[in-house]
């Protein structure tokens, strides 16, 4: 007799893996990223989603997230992907998850996840961002960033808990920065940057090297960022998360 | 009352500055929102978010005061260092967390006395508010400062802090409160008038300390404590609820976004406790024994799993395997809520092969560890203490454990308990070893399955302290040099493969003795070791002893007196006016039971043992069969 016996958790008659884009507004930054992911077990729960678990000592509910988000910065396009027990049309999906969301969270749309897509989190490789300060510096111009790009290398260094610090150039992994609206009056800058297995570069980190390159310090805040999209990269082009 | 903008705009630009901002936002599901209200209740827990998430009790209040319609009960808890030092660098001041007002401009304003080493945090919170410290100092415009929970039946050392104190418990009674709070006008009737009508009010369990004079004897004794004014009672009884099914149940509990220390549901399936362990203050202050129906259990479960989206429903309780129910209740649970993955567990198990089922039925959902307390070493101290567990009891209980498949295993031990000696202490190392070697017995034998590695045995050892309403509040505690010099003791003994010893600070037990049974008199005690920075107490990387030992020098006060001295029967002891319905004369006795080591039973079983609550209060042991 063994006391570890493992009961049968819900298993899907028909697998069926639910993709949903939802932001992380105002309030909600301050959730971490391990904090969200019980937040929307618990909001399936509530739901009445019937999640699909790993089987185990254990279980837990296969839901997935393309990529973490640093606590303090709102976003309008987060990825979840998670497999369903029973199956749910994804307007259902939509209406019922935003009926049982805490204020600030919100489901945008959701989609069957491609039958033969990768992961999110090994497939998401971009994230969109626009930094928006309440002084935009005019030395950050187009030419300025022109400039800053196809120059470098550009090293930040990175510490490492119980590792050793990582100096590495920021450029090549600045897929897009630009001000917005180009021109004379910009008051933010647009920035497609990457994320994912491949290395993540972090936003203050590009600042760090954007205001060494300018030689003015940039005073950045999370408060002052948000995250836009995610994106993938497929036969050289980017594109939506939706195609992972 | 208004809300403070101040507070709000500065709020989110301090958020990205501290250690888990999610600590001080409001917007968890499930928290109540009111704009405008008639009164606004502020409810402090005197630690962090996640200590005073993970307290039932806050949940239980919560939803009591807002399900009346013009209340707002909302939200405080300790803010952390970091926080701390912001707020009073910037000069912010203590606010709610549902609707950030300022706590100095709620109308009342609630701390739950969980334990004596959160003392100093309530001061701090006082102060971060902009409250005055002492009752007496308080004016018309600043909220009446109300306490409650377990260490109200011994709320001396805080006294003067509060205006008044709430013995007993909350269902049925705050509504009581409130209603009377509504007659006052604040405007007309001065605060000392109005909490002299209040302790005349005849509702129960009230205790307003400024109306109650102490007097000291020339040794620092206690000669008595007298009623200043009349019509007020001379011993405060606590209120208590006759009938669990029919008391508001939170339903609706605040889901935390951050991991909080118990993070599921939790139905409490019954309150008080009748073993009588002479040691435990929450088994004499919480009875006598009433159950939830199992009936009432398992809707409450799935009612709470449904509001929440919990995917772990805790039965909780003094001791929950003594619920009448509790095996039927257990599988039902389990069987209706395990397709979603959803476990259940229990708090506290009992040391026997009853339990060890039990738990294995827990464990089909989700893998637990397993904890027992013998609590003393031998059979002898046990007697003493009245933890009627025999030897072979405990290892018949590990054997069925590791034949089930454990391979881990917590015991609980206590040291510095009345009349212990050598041979007691070496019990515990006896009764460790022991449960080892049948470990390695069963897994020569290959039973409960194949094993590679030796039995994980955590044994953990606090030091007793005596508290007020047990046999015990006469006993002198050890001295901190001899608790430490048992711990070395037990260290050395516990060495091996497997094994590990744990403990606790003898510094902070002594401290919590002098504090448990402490007079009025550490009312100065506490503001000073306040002023010269403790805080978190409870917490070991906070705790410092030098803080307090410089207080105690600097108000002339020996902590001796309170923690090591030896009272004698006739003794007033400060908290003789504040009963929970247990009679001074039934402690007595047990304690000169414990002394001839001989047990007292449980009388849920067996006869009544005449400990005086049920007539005192008017009410009786309540056990609830399902179907009954």
């Amino acid at each position: 007799m063994s006391g570890r016996g493992v009961v049968d958790v819900a298993q899907p008659e028909e697998p069926q893996v639910i993709r949903a884009k939802f932001t992380k507004g105002a309030g909600r930054e301050f959730i971490s990223h391990l904090d969200l992911a019980r937040t929307w077990e618990r909001t399936l729960r509530r739901a009445g989603i019937r999640m699909a678990f790993s089987e185990g000592f254990n279980p837990h509910p296969k839901i997935s997230f393309a990529s973490a988000l640093a606590v303090g910065v709102q976003s309008y396009g987060e990825y979840m992907d998670v497999e369903v027990a029973q199956p749910v049309p994804v307007d259902d999906f939509v209406s019922r998850t935003n009926a049982c969301l805490p204020q600030g969270i919100r489901v945008l749309e959701a989609r069957p996840a491609p039958a033969e897509g990768r992961s999110l989190m090994a497939g998401i490789n971009a994230a969109v961002y626009q930094w928006e300060p309440e002084d935009y510096p005019e030395e950050l111009s187009p030419d300025a960033i022109e400039a800053f790009l196809s120059s470098g290398p550009h090293q930040v260094t990175r510490e490492r808990r119980g590792k050793k610090p990582r100096t590495f150039d920021v450029v090549p992994m600045v897929n897009q920065l630009k001000p917005v609206p180009e021109g004379e009056q910009s008051r933010a800058l647009g920035m497609i940057l990457q994320v994912g297995s491949q290395g993540t570069l972090r936003p203050e980190e590009l600042f760090e090297a954007l205001g060494r390159f300018i030689d003015k310090d940039i005073t950045f805040s999370f408060q002052d960022l948000v995250r836009l999209d995610l994106l993938y990269w497929k036969a050289g082009n980017l594109v939506s998360a939706w195609l992972v | 009352m208004s809300s403070n903008p101040s507070a709000k705009g500065q709020l989110t630009d301090i958020l990205h500055r501290v250690e888990k901002p999610a600590r001080y936002l409001n917007g968890e599901v499930n928290a109540v929102h009111k704009d405008d209200t008639a009164i606004r209740f502020a409810m402090a827990f005197p630690d962090i978010y996640e200590v005073g998430m993970s307290h039932l009790g806050l949940h239980v209040i919560y939803n009591e005061l807002n399900s009346i319609e013009d209340v707002a009960c909302e939200r405080v808890f300790a803010p952390w260092i970091d926080m701390e030092a912001i707020m009073r660098e910037e000069g912010v001041p203590l606010f709610t967390l549902e609707s950030q007002t300022e706590v100095r401009r709620c109308d009342l304003l609630g701390f739950t006395l969980q334990y004596e080493m959160s003392f100093t945090n309530i001061l701090n919170l006082l102060d971060l508010a902009g409250v005055p410290l002492r009752s007496a100092d308080r004016g018309p415009e600043d909220p009446l400062v109300v306490g409650g929970g377990p260490c109200a039946y011994n709320p001396e050392p805080i006294a003067e802090f509060f205006d008044f104190i709430v013995l007993g418990e909350a269902e049925g009674l705050l509504e009581r409160i409130v209603d009377h709070y509504r007659t006052w006008n604040r405007g007309q009737e001065s605060r000392a008038d109005y909490l002299t009508r209040l302790a005349r009010s005849g509702l129960p369990g009230l205790y307003v300390p400024s109306l109650y004079q102490v007097e000291y004897l020339a040794d620092g004794r206690v000669e008595g404590v007298e009623p200043l004014v009349e019509g007020i009672p001379r011993r405060v009884d606590k209120h208590l609820v006759a009938d669990l099914d029919a008391a508001n149940y939170p339903v609706r509990p605040i889901v935390p976004y951050i991991d909080v220390v118990h993070d599921r549901a939790m139905v409490e399936v019954f309150r008080g406790c009748s073993r009588g362990c002479r040691f435990c203050q929450a088994g004499m202050i919480y009875r006598p024994v009433r159950e939830r129906s199992p009936e009432r259990v398992e809707r409450l479960a799935s009612d709470i799993l449904e509001a929440t989206g919990h995917n772990e429903v805790s039965l909780v309780s003094l001791s929950t395997t003594d619920y009448t129910d509790v095996e039927k209740t257990l599988k039902n649970l389990v069987d209706c809520h395990q397709d979603q993955a959803i476990g259940v567990s229990l708090p506290s198990l009992r040391v026997d092969a009853f339990s060890v089922g039990l738990a294995q039925e827990v464990q089909k959902v989700r893998k637990t560890g397993l904890t027992f307390a013998p609590e003393a070493g031998t059979e002898r101290l046990r007697r003493v203490i009245n933890k009627n567990v025999t030897e072979e009891d405990l290892y018949e209980t590990a054997r069925g454990a590791f034949e089930a498949g454990w391979d881990r295993l917590k015991l609980y031990f206590m040291i510095g308990l009345p009349t212990e000696t050598e041979e007691d202490l070496a019990g515990i190392v006896r009764l460790a070893r022991g449960v080892s070697r049948i470990y390695d017995e069963a897994r020569a034998e290959g039973s409960g399955g194949p094993r590679k590695r030796p039995l994980q045995l955590t044994v953990s050892v606090s030091s007793f302290v005596p508290k007020a309403q047990t046999p015990f509040q006469w006993e002198p505690q050890d001295t901190v040099e001899r608790l430490q010099e048992k711990q070395g003791s037990l260290r050395q003994g516990l060495r091996g493969r497997g094994l590990r010893f744990s403990w606790h600070e003898a510094d902070l037990s002594f401290l919590e003795a002098v504090i448990a049974r402490g007079d009025r008199r550490l009312g100065r005690l506490l503001e000073r070791a306040w002023r010269l920075g403790a805080r978190f107490d409870a917490w070991s990387e906070h705790f410092d002893i030098g803080i307090w030992m410089r207080a105690f020098d600097e108000e002339g006060i020996d902590p001796s007196f309170y923690a090591n001295r030896q009272r004698d029967e006739g003794e007033v002891l400060p908290w003789d006016h504040l009963s929970a319905g247990v009679s001074r004369d039934f402690l007595w006795s047990e304690r000169q039971q414990a002394l001839a080591e001989v047990r007292t039973e449980d009388c849920r079983f067996t006869t009544c043992s005449d400990c005086g609550v049920c007539p005192g209060l008017g009410v009786s042991i309540d056990v609830r069969p399902r179907g009954g």
